[in-house]
């Protein structure tokens, strides 16, 4: 008998991990699931690790369906919505790989593009063992990597270290913060040898140079990762506004923002509001800087142009004629 | 993170001793998508060419390339688009034949491509009807059920709630263990087509309760009653392929019992010059391709295959040593005389006949040793059935003596090659159908055409049920409910009169299951089943397990999905032609997974939704109705390799093929498989190619010497053989051991009439003497097949729907013009329980004075969103009057709609059909039990204003009152039993009990 080719156990192995983390960003992490984690090395938990399932339960609701969607679209889209053109782009992915769209969640959901991987891996393991050709798998592993997938999540894992904040991360937000951070580290090893794409974001607007801006048009701006570089998530709003001791009010993202630009125009601390966003986008910046240049140069251009835009705000001398 | 870290988590994957989530499993988008296929990375495989002198397949994939297939998409065409598939071979599970199919299953995706057929299957031979490629139509059929589901307002009312399989188990096994501790008949099985040959009966003897209930006696237990009588076995199998003359009571070549296998055999043996004869009132596609069709008046075939025998045995063209050798004729000498002495025939006719059996009847009352000669019966023979002319049988049966006589010709010139076959139609039909299939199979005795190339066989000469790894014993119980007192010659249970006997009290059920059955709609007189179904003091807990909705699972208190063809553990064989086969149907996806190394270990995992196969299921309801085995049950489904645990499905097929399968080790190791990986691979295992004459097997080390002729036993009683001219052959399954002529357990049970215990005619309930044509009574031939359905089975299959989706009423242009109507106009047919409208089609292909309708539609639903298909059911109303009045009206037809198949928005009809069978009145036939089919149609005219098509009417109160007149025609055990028991224990039941159950109950029902 012949030794196995080892291209077939990696394909194995990322088949695998895809799967278990697939599952862990999609349904979290679970009493199933965490024996086969326990296992691993390198993984999400140690050994001696005391899980308390509930919390794992409760910071996966909390993270991903509230604060961070793990959704193509509400990064790359032009309006920061799923369902657009990042959706069909996966869908269309999925097509080739013969997969119809998954039940119960979003066709570009974070947990159904490594779900597509994990497929394609283990159809490429499958292969390779039968002896098959396999290049038109590898070929969809890396559209699928370099065409959809490290567009984003590079920005999201950002994101999430945002949102776990700077002090001593919670245990159960950790599990999910070193999940998210093996996947990156698992696709961006998996894409050596992908062909690299330019860039792929809309193309950047001065918003305060538009004739009629105010402080509704600069907070959608500033939520719209597409433009502004990076997700601006609930709780990260309302750290800063509680770190600038500033009311924080009701409503989605943007009116989040809106309110916290009117209440510091009103506490004249919008320059100290704009330094604590600028913040929270080098710190974005700082995390995306370890990432493969061509995965994050698009993301790092539109941050500076979003500090750009806050250093303007910061050194606004009359915060109470501002725009509104 | 650090390269060495990614390594050793990558590595350490590799290790992983847990199972990894589910995300990598196959899409399983049945239900709720269409499927996606991925494109191949290599150019197609090159189909295989042979030519077979036989009907073979000549092209199909070659075996060896099955496990990795490309072919290009045809419905990419003109673009080449390549798909790579595991070729899975399986077993279709729409009709009885057991086609062998092979599903294309994506390997990549582990979606279903299409069902073609398996080209080394010996019954199909590769070859499939339209019903089996639908197979992909009913697993993505987007209505059909995915998740348990329990009732949760009252019965029928429509109110439903998902449920685990957890829950629904727990449920149903402690209401089983709670029946079980009380009784040995609260449970009860009732099944439809089995597709099946021996899990689910061993499971149900394994419960100890006599459970089973089938749907035999409205299927075929008349054919198999005068098959039985004859020979023992109860069903038979023609060699079609080789025969010179192919006589058929129906129409087989389109749609017959055993349709696709009999119609490619019949069409080889037409090719080389065989003619065929077909009786059928109707002008079928079978008939319209005969060489002799004869449209008998219903009831009268008996007289006109009688007509033919009488010119075999008066022209001497019979097979004259064939019966001197097989046919109980001493018995007939012996004992025939007192009944031809009470017989009606004409005196001159009587005399002969008894003159030929005088001296032979005389001797054996003195007690001699002799019972006369064959010359004495071949004289009784002759003169017995002289008056059954050409010239009488014309007349009875409205045919032209001509073709009689060319019938007569076609099957003298046969010799010992007759194939001929009956199953539903005529004998079904009529009240002493049985006698249809006792003349025809007198045909073939005195032809000498059984068990011969190019003959008629019996079906346990072709059919292998393989043994268990261990087997329980009978139970010891007998369920009146399934076989009463007053049918103990019924081909089987009684299951069509399950309402009336829960109605007049005689019992109930704890827990009732239907699998892949719909009583309600399928049986007469529906509405008594819609009472009963409703009533839970009659049925307690009625758990319906099926793939799709239908009518009697809209009345369950649990709804349980099951698997189709490719979804599901079944081992099935069946009589299709002279040889021995069995076919393995798999759950082909869990299959393809596994082929891909993947880890099954339920086929729910390889299923869409929750769906299950009942072999899984049955072991883990089992399970828990005896979980710590003091029932005595557990151990039945218990493993042998891991005691303790309960038995999977590849250990107890590998035992099987290992153990009770003869020559299939071989086979498989000439392959370097084990049994069950050739199974697995192939789907099928020919046993015989050919089994031709197996009666006459010399029986080895039997002294024969010392027997008398006759039957041979051992010193226990056992049966060892027949004794036939000095040697000790292998014989029939009969209590002579030879073919009955003379049937002495008709005339000991009962009916010692000569029209009875001799092939002979019965009086039909629609003989033309009770058909008053004047008044406007007509024939309503309610029971012919469409080849391309399959009543409840196929209405979720969108292609066969489209082929064929309405049943109206055929009706001949005289008919038609004396009710003024034309085609498409509604007509009102009035049975004697209630009426329904339909539209007339007016053709010649009916024979005046009787109308007919297909059987297989009329599918309804009672929520326009739940309960059916939209395509293929119509929305209806159910309305009653509290006084057993009836009424469904029809609502809506089909209907197009958006859903995930853009199909289901093309459906262009709107008649779906007329449920008919609630409008027929049970008829249960004294002897054999079997629905007689047939109905008179006291009314028939056009449809008024206000008269709208699908309605139907009944009132239950008729429907009572007409079983207690068919009932009256029993003849009860307690009355006729000639040694207290209920039923002759030589006759087979799907399930025998111990012989302690026979006794006649002490206290029957209906009985002082």
């Amino acid at each position: 008998m012949s030794a196995p080719d080892p291209r077939a156990l990696t394909a194995l192995a990322r088949s695998r991990a895809y799967a278990l983390l697939a599952d862990l960003h999609g349904r979290g992490l679970r009493a199933e699931t965490v024996p086969a984690w326990l296992e691993v090395e390198g993984g999400i938990l140690s050994p001696a690790q005391t899980i308390d399932l509930d919390a794992t339960e409760e910071a996966w609701t909390r993270l991903y369906l509230l604060e961070l969607p793990a959704i193509a679209g509400a990064f790359l889209s032009p309006d920061g919505l799923v369902g657009g053109e990042a959706a069909a782009d996966v869908r269309a992915l999925r097509a080739a790989a013969g997969l119809a769209d998954p039940v119960g969640m979003e066709v570009e959901h974070l947990s159904a593009t490594l779900g597509l991987l994990a497929f394609l891996c283990g159809a490429e393991a499958d292969a390779r063992r039968d002896g098959v050709v396999a290049d038109r798998l590898v070929a969809l592993q890396h559209e699928v990597l370099a065409g959809q997938l490290l567009r984003w999540l590079p920005s999201w894992v950002a994101a999430l270290r945002g949102v776990c904040g700077p002090g001593p991360t919670p245990p159960a937000d950790a599990t999910y913060l070193a999940g998210a951070e093996l996947t990156l580290a698992l696709a961006v090893d998996h894409s050596v040898g992908a062909p690299t794409p330019g860039d792929w974001l809309p193309a950047p607007v001065s918003v305060l140079d538009e004739p009629g801006t105010g402080l509704r048009r600069i907070a959608e701006h500033l939520v719209l990762p597409s433009q502004a570089g990076g997700y601006l998530s609930r709780g990260v709003i309302l750290r800063v506004a509680r770190s600038l001791e500033l009311p924080a009010t009701f409503g989605d993202r943007a009116d989040l923002l809106e309110g916290l630009l009117c209440a510091a125009a009103q506490y004249t601390l919008v320059p100290k509001l704009a330094l604590a966003l600028d913040t929270v986008w080098a710190g974005w910046d700082a995390a995306l800087a370890a990432e493969p240049e061509w995965a994050v140069r698009p993301w790092r251009r539109r941050i500076v142009h979003t500090r750009s835009l806050l250093r303007r705000l910061e050194m606004s001398p009359q915060q109470a004629t501002f725009p509104k | 993170m650090k390269e060495n870290s990614l390594e050793r988590f990558l590595g350490s994957m590799l290790r992983l001793s847990r199972p990894v989530p589910n995300v990598t499993a196959p899409t399983n988008v049945a239900g709720v998508a269409m499927p996606a296929y991925s494109v191949a990375d290599q150019p197609p495989v090159k189909l295989t060419e042979v030519e077979h002198p036989d009907g073979r397949l000549s092209r199909y994939p070659p075996p060896e390339h099955w496990a990795d297939w490309v072919e290009y998409d045809g419905a990419k065409w003109p673009e080449r688009v390549p798909r790579r598939y595991t070729l899975v071979p399986t077993i279709c599970f729409n009709c009885e034949s057991a086609c062998g199919l092979l599903a294309y299953v994506d390997k990549t995706t582990f979606e279903v491509r299409k069902f073609e057929g398996n080209p080394a299957h010996p019954g199909s031979r590769g070859r499939n009807c339209a019903k089996g490629p639908a197979t992909h139509n009913q697993t993505y059929d987007p209505e059909r059920i995915l998740y348990p589901l329990k009732r949760v307002g009252e019965r029928g009312e429509g109110k439903w709630k998902r449920v685990t399989w957890e829950e629904a188990l727990t449920d149903i096994s402690a209401r089983m263990r709670e029946s079980r501790k009380v009784r040995k008949t609260g449970i009860m099985y009732h099944v439809g087509r089995p597709g099946e040959d021996h899990y689910t009966n061993r499971i149900i003897t394994a419960w100890g309760v006599d459970g089973h209930n089938s749907h035999t006696n409205i299927c075929s237990a008349a054919s198999r009653a005068g098959y039985a009588f004859w020979s023992g076995a109860d069903r038979p199998s023609p060699d079609h392929a080789n025969a010179r003359t192919v006589l058929l009571i129906s129409s087989h070549l389109e749609t017959g019992h055993y349709f696709n296998p009999h119609a490619q055999r019949i069409i080889e043996a037409k090719m080389n010059g065989a003619k065929i004869i077909t009786f059928d009132p109707r002008l079928s596609n079978t008939a319209a391709k005969s060489d002799c069709w004869l449209p008998t008046w219903p009831g009268s075939e008996s007289v006109v295959l009688l007509a033919i025998a009488n010119h075999l045995l008066q022209t001497g063209k019979w097979d004259r040593e064939f019966v001197r050798r097989w046919v109980n004729w001493r018995t007939f000498l012996s004992d025939g005389a007192v009944i031809v002495e009470a017989s009606n025939l004409p005196a001159a006719q009587k005399a002969t006949v008894l003159a030929a059996l005088a001296a032979s009847s005389h001797l054996r009352r003195d007690g001699g040793g002799e019972t006369g000669t064959f010359e004495d019966f071949e004289s009784a023979l002759k003169a017995l059935y002289s008056g059954f002319t050409f010239e009488f049988a014309a007349k009875e049966a409205q045919v032209p003596v001509e073709r009689i006589a060319e019938a007569a010709k076609y099957v003298a010139q046969a010799g010992n090659r007759l194939a001929a076959h009956v199953w539903r139609s005529a004998s079904m039909g009529n009240r002493g159908g049985w006698q249809v299939a006792r003349c025809l199979f007198f045909l073939n005795v005195l032809t000498g055409s059984v068990g011969t190339e190019g003959g008629t066989s019996l079906n346990t000469w072709a059919k292998f049920v393989p043994k268990a790894y261990k087997s329980p014993p009978p139970f010891e119980a007998w369920n009146e409910l399934h076989l009463p007192h007053e049918y103990p010659l019924a081909f089987y249970e009684m299951s069509f009169l399950l309402p009336h006997f829960l109605d007049e009290g005689r019992g109930d059920v704890d827990v009732y299951f239907t699998r892949v059955y719909n009583p309600m709609w399928i049986n007469p007189d529906g509405f008594m089943w819609m009472e009963a179904l409703r009533d839970p003091n009659k049925i307690k807990c009625h758990v319906a397990l099926t793939p799709t909705w239908n009518e009697s699972a809209w009345f369950a208190d649990y709804v349980l999905p099951m698997g189709h063809a490719g979804e599901r553990h079944d081992l099935m064989s069946q009589e299709t032609h002279s040889g021995m086969w069995i076919g393995f149907r798999q759950p082909v996806r869990r299959v393809a997974m596994e082929r891909a190394g993947k880890v099954v270990k339920d086929t729910r995992e390889a299923n869409p939704g929750e769906v299950w196969e009942e072999a899984e299921f049955w072991v883990d309801l089992t399970w828990r109705m005896d979980p710590d085995g003091s029932l005595g049950i557990r151990q039945w489904v218990e493993s042998v390799k891991e005691p303790g645990k309960p038995v999977g499905q590849d250990e107890y097929w590998a035992w099987m093929f290992e153990n009770s399968v003869p020559g299939l080790p071989a086979a498989a190791s000439a392959e370097g498989l084990t049994p069950l990986a050739y199974m697995r691979k192939y789907g099928c295992f020919e046993l015989k190619e050919t089994n031709y004459l197996p009666y006459e097997h010399v029986v080895a080390g039997v002294a024969s010497a010392t027997a008398a002729e006759g039957l041979v036993t051992d010193a226990t009683g056992a049966r060892l053989g027949v004794l036939v001219d000095g040697v000790v052959r292998a014989g029939f399954a009969t209590p002579s051991g030879k073919l009955e002529f003379f049937s002495p357990t008709l005339r000991d049970w009962g009916w010692p009439e000569l029209d009875h215990v001799v092939p002979w005619t019965l009086d039909s309930h629609v003989a033309p003497g009770l058909i008053d044509r004047a008044k406007g009574e007509m024939i309503l031939l309610p029971n012919f097949r469409l080849p391309h359905l399959i009543h409840t089975r196929s209405a979720n299959a969108k292609w066969l729907y489209e082929i064929g989706h309405n049943n109206p009423v055929w009706i001949h242009p005289e008919d038609a013009t004396r009710l003024g109507v034309h085609t498409g106009e509604l007509l009102r047919v009035e049975t004697e329980i209630g009426w329904f409208i339909d539209r007339a089609w007016v053709t010649e292909g009916i024979k005046p004075g009787i109308i007919a309708m297909s059987h297989h539609l009329g599918r309804w639903r009672l929520q326009d969103d739940a309960g059916g298909n939209k395509g293929t059911t119509a929305l209806a109303s159910l309305d009653e009057d509290g006084k057993g009045g009836h009424t469904l009206h029809m609502l809506k037809g089909a209907t197009a709609w958006v859903g995930p198949d853009p199909d289901t928005a093309r459906i262009w009809w709107k008649d779906v059909g007329v449920h008919q069978n609630l409008t027929h009145a049970v008829q249960p036939d004294p002897v054999s039990g079997a629905h007689c089919w047939l109905q008179k149609a006291v009314n028939v005219r056009k449809a008024v204003p206000g008269e709208r098509h699908g309605d139907v009417y009944v009132d239950t109160l008729k429907s009572r009152a007409l079983y207690q007149r068919w009932l009256a025609l029993s003849r009860s055990a307690v009355e006729h039993s000639p040694n207290g028991e209920r039923r002759p224990h030589w006759l087979n039941r799907p399930l025998k009990p111990v012989r302690a159950a026979y006794k006649l109950p002490e206290k029957p029902f209906g009985r002082r």
